[in-house]
């Protein structure tokens, strides 16, 4: 019979029973729920990445995407596990960590920096990605880098910027390719980021100088090793600077090259 | 009466197979029973000797019966149209019983285009189709794919001119001085010629890629509606539109919602509808005012707390909307059911059909391998009593607003034996898996049937699996 022989090619459904890919659920093995949100995320990532055809991709798949994402990115910072979206987020760059997290995504700068130090910075990074717009990111990193930082070392959960601000398919796109970027290592020359900032010193920012977290972390605990920070940096420009600098050029090694990639979504859009 | 195809016999009608089921004397239920009734399009195993199976540009996009059931439009991949006409039987014996639709037209709607500004491709997939009331001896439909909508005249022509005096019969220029008498041109008759044309264009009025029209009462104007905004059209007029609904974002980096389909009202000329990719239906009047961004009612359904999941906006996301004939309803398709929406009530829909629950505890997968993002479309039956919507394993499913039972059917080439009653299908969602059930771990989800028809008046429903057109008939009616 012609149906019979067709039987045998059907495509079976993959249930997440069969799922082998839940390396990111380290953290909490057993919990269907968070393993499924884990994977889920994962594969929103991946799917925005893999937009890169030359058809116009779908808006609508597009949009349906991110705001999954946005759901599962919100679910995760209220629930304070931002090790979580640290971890997700290099999975699906495929650069995991061999360790279990809190890690750095980046590869570990010269500075002498402590675990949470160097985590936090990241988290904030990240933070930021999500928030800013991708041109003006690199300005803005600076001012607002650790004031995140203090957000994420808080026992409190501030409320979601995010929810403010809704992250778009661009930043978060964005935040791959800095991550990307970051995997590369700390092969880095001091004369790319000149160069960069001589290409971005026409921009003017001062619109977009706002800082989207004082209102929240006025009320928040802070950890007496956070405040030391924010209190140094503040005081000490070089100190900031540096890390900035080191950090800024760890990322933006293959953002350059990626820049390109950026502006043809920005325009696409 | 012969009929011959417009631009060249597409893939689709090579290897036709057609067979017909006999209706029988009823069966005393009130229920419909579907019989087979014709298949267009290449079997899977059906390669010819230049190696060529069916291919992409193959697989069809839309299908949509004309205002009388006459004609069957169905639009694919490949930006090509094919419609097929109803011929009367030709003996009271013969079947089936109420004629068969055979080709009609084929044509080439729609090219691959290029957009040199983003450097990305157009593509030439026929979107929509939708036919204008006849007026004259042509019929006339619009086509869209991403960025265009075209207005096609479709004419037959059956006589020529001939017996001129200064052309011969090859219509060389005779010599005069051969020309000896006088004589009266005449039309002569030919075989039947059928030519699709296109009348008018409008284009580059869409940023966005356009996922509906939709023809007015008034029969002069049209919507276009792409992802983000709806343009309203004079069908005298090409070069310019009225934008009428806009959802852009100042800043696109926030945006968060698409529009997805739109639909004018059947009979009140003012008034139309578009849903949302987040479950929302907008109905507009456009008497209000010029630009409908402020809907006069909006049709939401709360969502089910203890149904919430990553993937509820995504599959609350409604994929295609209709207006019941009587213009007192309206059918909304979401990922897993169908909402019959009273016009009078906004605050949640009056029915809600399951098309494919199991699929719920799937959702990931889905959405791994794509296929949550599937947008099927529904359908109405002439009474607006039936509904019909399409699921995957070319499963499709119709649902009695009636007597509220559903039936699943599959279009498949395995039921194309005569006399053959369409089996109903089951999906063992858990548990021992009955004879003739199938689980939903073997369904296939490629073979989706995600656009069906359904005739005007009559119990004849196309159902299109991929490359094939599937036609069936209700049982009973002669």
């Amino acid at each position: 019979m012609l149906g019979s022989e067709r039987r045998g090619t059907k495509r079976k459904l993959t249930t997440m029973a069969d799922d082998p890919d839940d390396q990111a659920d380290r953290k909490t093995p057993g919990l269907p729920y968070a393993a499924e949100r884990q994977s889920c995320f994962r594969i929103s990532l991946v799917k925005l990445q893999a937009a890169q055809r030359l058809i116009e991709p779908s808006l609508r798949r597009s949009v349906l995407i991110c705001n999954t994402l946005k759901h599962i990115e919100d679910e995760l910072r209220a629930e304070g596990n931002l090790g979580l979206l640290h971890s997700a987020y290099a999975f699906a760059t495929g650069n995991t960590p061999a360790c279990a997290p809190p890690t750095p995504i980046r590869q570990p700068e010269p500075m002498p920096l402590t675990l949470n130090e160097s985590a936090a910075e990241d988290i904030a990074s990240y933070i930021e990605d999500l928030n800013n717009d991708t041109v003006q990111k690199e300005e803005r990193r600076k001012t607002n880098k650790l004031e995140c930082a203090t957000v994420n070392q808080s026992t409190g959960s501030p409320e979601e910027t995010a929810k403010d601000h809704s992250p778009s398919c661009m930043t978060l796109t964005n935040a791959q390719l800095r991550i990307q970027s970051s995997s590369l290592g700390a092969n880095t020359v001091q004369s790319d980021s000149i160069n960069l900032d001589e290409i971005f010193s026409d921009l003017d920012n001062s619109l977009y100088d706002i800082d989207f977290l004082t209102p929240y972390t006025a009320n928040i605990k802070l950890t007496p090793l956070s405040e030391d920070d924010v209190s140094n940096s503040f005081s000490s420009a070089s100190f900031a600077t540096h890390q900035v600098t080191t950090n800024q050029t760890c990322r933006q090694t293959e953002e350059w090259n990626e820049l390109d990639h950026i502006m043809e979504v920005l325009v696409g859009m | 009466m012969c009929n011959r195809m417009g631009e060249g016999v597409g893939r689709r009608v090579r290897g036709v197979l057609s067979e017909w089921a006999i209706a029988d004397a009823g069966n005393g239920g009130g229920d419909i029973q579907w019989c087979f009734s014709q298949v267009k399009g290449t079997v899977e195993e059906d390669v010819t000797e230049d190696g060529d199976s069916w291919e992409y540009a193959d697989i069809i996009s839309t299908v949509e019966f004309n205002q009388d059931g006459e004609l069957l439009a169905t639009g694919d991949k490949g930006g090509r149209v094919v419609i097929f006409k109803r011929e009367p039987p030709e003996t009271k014996q013969s079947l089936p019983r109420r004629g068969e639709y055979n080709v009609y037209s084929t044509f080439q709607s729609h090219e691959p285009e290029f957009d040199y500004l983003k450097s990305l491709e157009i593509e030439e997939k026929i979107n929509k189709i939708r036919w204008l009331p006849r007026q004259n001896a042509a019929y006339s439909l619009l086509s869209t794919n991403d960025k265009t909508v075209k207005l096609w005249k479709i004419t037959e022509r059956d006589k020529r001119p001939d017996g001129f005096n200064l052309k011969d019969d090859e219509g060389r220029i005779k010599n005069p001085n051969d020309i000896t008498a006088l004589r009266v041109p005449f039309f002569k008759p030919t075989e039947l010629i059928v030519e699709a044309s296109p009348r008018r264009v409008y284009a580059n009025a869409h940023t966005y890629h356009i996922n509906s029209i939709s023809l007015n009462s008034d029969h002069e104007t049209f919507l276009s509606g792409d992802d983000l905004r709806i343009n309203l059209w004079h069908l005298e007029i090409t070069d310019r539109s009225f934008n009428i609904v806009d959802i852009k974002p100042a800043n696109m980096e926030e945006l968060t919602e698409v529009i997805t389909a739109a639909e004018f009202h059947p009979s009140m000329c003012n008034v139309f509808v578009y849903s949302s990719s987040k479950g929302t239906i907008r109905l507009c009047d456009m008497r209000q005012r010029a630009l409908c961004d402020q809907h006069s009612k909006m049709f939401e359904e709360p969502e089910d707390p203890s149904n919430r999941s990553f993937f509820s906006e995504i599959i609350s996301s409604i994929s295609d909307v209709k207006f019941s004939h009587s213009g007192r309803y309206l059918i909304s398709r979401d990922y897993l059911s169908v909402k019959v929406w009273d016009l009078q009530m906004d605050s949640r829909p009056i029915e809600t059909y399951q098309v494919h629950e199991y699929l719920r505890s799937k959702l990931c997968s889905l959405y791994e391998n794509d296929c949550i993002f599937d947008k099927f479309e529904c359908a109405w039956n002439g009474t607006d009593s039936q509904i019909m919507t399409g699921s995957y394993n070319n499963f499709f499913r119709m649902f009695d607003r009636n007597t509220k039972r559903d039936l699943t059917l599959e279009a498949s080439r395995e039921n194309t034996k005569p006399k053959c009653i369409l089996k109903p299908r089951r999906v063992c969602t858990g548990g021992k898996r009955k004879k003739d059930e199938i689980s939903v771990d073997s369904l296939d989800f490629n073979k989706k049937i995600l656009h069906t028809a359904w005739h005007p008046t009559e119990n004849i429903i196309a159902v299109a699996a991929t490359n094939n057109l599937y036609i069936f008939q209700d049982k009973d009616k002669v």
